[in-house]
Formats: C-alpha cells, sequence, structure tokens
C-alpha cells in the first residue's frame, strides 16, 4: 500500500513506537496506584512522556494532560470556557471536533472566512471580528483539508491583547510547527497523539493554561478521600486508567519528532507536496495549494466524485481521503462544499516516489 | 534510612519533586504515602534520608515544588510533623 493518508494518522511509525507499545505491555501496571515495581514503572513511562511534550510544547509538566484523542481535549476545553449563547470566532476552516460540540452547547459561532492561503488576511479578519463580546477564539493551526497554516502567533498575540480566551487544535502541527502554551497565553491547545507526533491512536493531550473543567470524573489515585475531583492538573483530568502502552508509544514518538527536528521535516514534505501538485495540475486536475502550507494536499479531478476517485486509487493500492474530512465549514470556505476534494497527505515516512505513484496513477485513470 | 516523608497530592508532583532531588545529586524515593500522611487519602511521598532533607527541601522550594507537609518517621514508627 502507497499510504498518503497521514493527516488522518500516520500509519506507519518508527520502529521504536512499536517497541515501546510492547515493552509497556509486558512491563506495566496501572500508574499513580500502586507501590510495586510494575506500577511503577507505569508511572515513570508516563512522566517520561509528559517531560518530554511538556518540554516540546512550552509548558510545566503538570500542564500536559493525556486524552484519548484531540477531539476530547477540544471536548474539555470548549465546555470549560463556553456557556449557551456566548459568541465564540472560529476560523472557517475548523474540524467538527470544534463546531459540533459548540453547535451541541448552543453557542453562537462566527467563522471567519478568507482566502485559504492569506496569512496577512487571517491575522486581519481575526482581528476585526475578536470584540469585547467574544467569549472565546477557537482556531485551528493547520488546515485538517487544505494544509494552510494559520498565523496562530498574531491571533495568540491578539487574544492576549484583548483579553479573549484562546484554544488552539494543534491536531496537524504539533511535531510539525512550533506549539507554545505559554507563549501564546493560551487557555488550552488540543493535539492527537496519533498524527505528526506518531504515537499510537486513542493518545492525545490538552495542554493547559488554566483550570479545566473535567468531562470524566472518577478514580485518580489523589485525595481519593473526597468525592470532588482534585482541584489540580494533571489529575483533574485524568480519571480512570491512563493508556500506559498508548503513551508509551507516544514518548517514543515525541522522542523522533524530537530528534528529527521540525525545520527539515517541513521542508521535506512541502518539496513532496508542491512537486506533485504541480505535475497533478499539469494533467488537469483542481489543486489547492498556497505559501504556507504542510504536507497536505487536496486535489479534484474534474466531472469526478472524489470518493469515487479515490475508490480507484484505493484500488490500486494509493490510501487516500475523499469527502469532507469531517470539516464542513473549512470545504463551504474554500467552495468545495458538499463534494468535497481529494485529499493527499504526507509524513516524515513518505517516500518522494510515493507521490511519482499516485500521479502516475492519476494519468492512467482520468487524463 | 530514608525516614523524611515530604508528601505530594499526586504522582505527577511527586516525579516531579524526585526529578528536582535528583538533579540536586541527593537519593529518594517515591512512594504511596502512608494513610495517616494524608487525610484526604491517596497521596504521594517523597522519602529521604535526614541529612538530606534540608537541601533537598531548599532545592525543591527554589523549583517553585515545596510539598504539602513535611514528617519525620521516628524509630518506633510513629509519624511527626518535621522541620529542617
Amino acid at each position: 500500500m502507497i499510504y498518503l493518508d497521514s493527516a488522518a494518522t500516520t500509519f506507519h511509525k518508527p520502529p521504536a513506537v512499536y517497541r515501546a507499545v510492547e515493552t509497556a505491555m509486558r512491563t506495566c501496571a496501572s500508574p499513580g496506584r500502586g507501590g510495586y515495581a510494575a506500577a511503577q514503572a507505569a508511572e515513570r513511562t508516563v512522566y517520561r512522556c509528559r517531560t518530554l511534550a511538556a518540554e516540546l510544547f512550552d509548558c510545566p509538566p503538570e500542564s500536559v494532560c493525556f486524552t484519548s484523542c484531540a477531539t476530547e481535549g477540544l471536548n474539555i476545553a470548549i465546555r470549560t470556557l463556553v456557556r449557551p449563547g456566548d459568541r465564540v470566532v472560529i476560523s472557517g476552516l475548523e474540524h467538527n471536533a470544534v463546531t459540533r460540540p459548540l453547535h451541541a452547547i448552543g453557542a453562537v459561532t462566527e467563522p471567519v472566512r478568507v482566502p485559504l492561503f492569506s496569512s496577512d488576511a487571517w491575522a486581519e479578519a481575526f482581528a476585526g471580528a475578536v470584540t469585547k463580546g467574544t467569549a472565546c477564539v477557537i482556531c485551528t493551526q493547520v488546515s485538517n483539508v487544505f494544509g494552510a497554516v494559520l498565523p496562530i502567533d498574531r491571533i495568540a498575540a491578539l487574544c492576549a491583547e484583548r483579553g479573549i480566551p484562546l484554544i488552539v487544535d494543534a491536531s496537524q502541527a504539533a511535531g510539525l510547527l512550533p506549539v507554545r502554551l505559554r507563549a501564546w497565553k493560551a487557555a488550552f491547545v488540543a493535539m492527537p497523539g496519533h498524527k505528526g507526533l506518531y504515537g499510537p491512536q486513542g493518545t492525545g493531550m490538552l495542554l493547559c493554561g488554566r483550570m479545566p473543567q473535567p468531562l470524566r470524573f472518577g478514580g485518580t489515585g489523589s485525595l481519593s478521600a473526597e468525592q470532588t475531583m482534585p482541584d489540580f492538573l494533571p489529575d483533574r483530568l485524568e480519571a480512570g486508567t491512563l493508556n500506559v502502552p498508548g503513551i508509551a508509544g507516544l514518548g517514543a514518538g515525541l522522542r523522533y519528532v524530537k530528534a528529527l527536528g521540525r525545520g527539515g521535516r517541513l521542508a521535506d514534505e512541502r518539496r513532496m507536496l508542491i512537486r506533485a501538485a504541480a505535475e497533478l495540475r499539469r494533467l488537469g486536475a483542481s489543486v489547492w495549494t498556497g505559501p504556507s502550507q504542510t504536507g497536505v494536499l487536496s486535489f479534484c479531478i474534474p466531472g469526478v466524485d472524489p470518493a469515487e476517485a479515490a475508490a480507484r486509487f484505493a484500488e490500486r493500492g494509493i490510501a487516500l481521503r475523499a469527502g469532507l474530512h469531517c470539516a464542513p465549514l473549512a470545504h463551504r470556505t474554500a467552495g468545495t462544499f458538499p463534494a468535497g476534494t481529494i485529499r493527499a497527505s504526507v509524513s516524515s515516512m513518505t517516500a518522494p516516489e510515493d507521490l511519482t505513484a499516485l500521479v502516475r496513477t492519476a494519468k492512467r485513470l482520468y487524463f | 534510612m530514608l525516614d523524611v516523608y515530604l508528601i505530594y497530592r499526586s504522582v505527577t508532583h511527586g516525579q516531579g519533586a524526585a526529578a528536582v532531588v535528583q538533579r540536586a545529586g541527593l537519593r529518594s524515593r517515591l512512594i504511596r504515602s502512608p494513610a495517616n500522611l494524608a487525610p484526604s487519602g491517596c497521596a504521594y511521598a517523597l522519602t529521604l534520608r535526614r541529612a538530606d532533607a534540608g537541601a533537598a527541601l531548599s532545592a525543591l522550594r527554589r523549583a517553585g515544588n515545596a510539598p504539602a507537609s513535611v514528617w519525620l518517621r521516628t524509630a518506633d514508627g510513629r509519624y511527626g510533623r518535621w522541620e529542617p
């Protein structure tokens, strides 16, 4: 299989990730519950991952709370900050992980919509939309559909200056672009563990710049005689047994990301993508590209439904994602709703030949 | 003998304290706290030699990670509040 769906999950992981998961399953019991060696091994495993994440994402270790995915983190963050009827400014590129919780709460959302790849336009549009009456700003750092990079430093500075809490969805950015809880003065930053951080599915982190309201209540291995949840982090959000094998794998993924460095990887991914985009465009495909973009490429074959096209690519062993990518708002913003697009997305595990195969197959099938 | 107990409310805070003490070149061990040192239930104790406790507490205060309470375990197995 030629795997080009890394924006969904990085299917191919560094070998150390697989090893870490198995080692944890064989050596770790439940962390924070027992004083015996296997429990302590679990505690060490979890703490190593937590401190590494804190180092990479500019926050204290206690502010790193493990979740099952970015969606869980976003739900916690949104439930903490947003009340029914609140006015919330969001980017026009948000995922359903943001828009559905807001809808469920009954918030009034105000999507900011500008041309996809214009950093200045995004910053200016946010500056116009965020006012005294704004309860909260929620912004993805990178679009999961188009790979467009939003000027999050500028949006964060704006929120800090106006005293508006900011939630950042770093799902497509973590591991690839700087993520800085403290520097941004963000209220919360949510991310999955299984995309650009190369951990297993079922892992994620919520970085907390303020005290969250828990969604899950239960045992934390702390203050057990009391019936209220602890008022300190990370325990407040970590009721129940943690996914220790997943966190072990995530820790190995974080070490890999740290060793790889961000700049080189982003440049490699962009280089592969730009070449493929140019060739697809030359063939006659519609392609969405811009100056500030990660390794995510949306394209369409004229006259062909994206889902049908992706199915034909899959028959030839090429894994792509078609449709709305759980982000109908982003497609409305780009004018690709309701059919959506075909998305190819790469990681550090992608070879340039994989994209050559994509272009060659597109040519054979449609041009 | 590790007879001074620094009490932390959460395992993560205790681990952070253990890391600070290790960086200070001191030996410690993180254990589940005895119940009578944690009236709200389930806490963690960073245990140290009495000779190291003063230096450890200084390092922890500098790092902004002071314990909730400090106890000394006496030879008869009782615990008493302790100040270095």
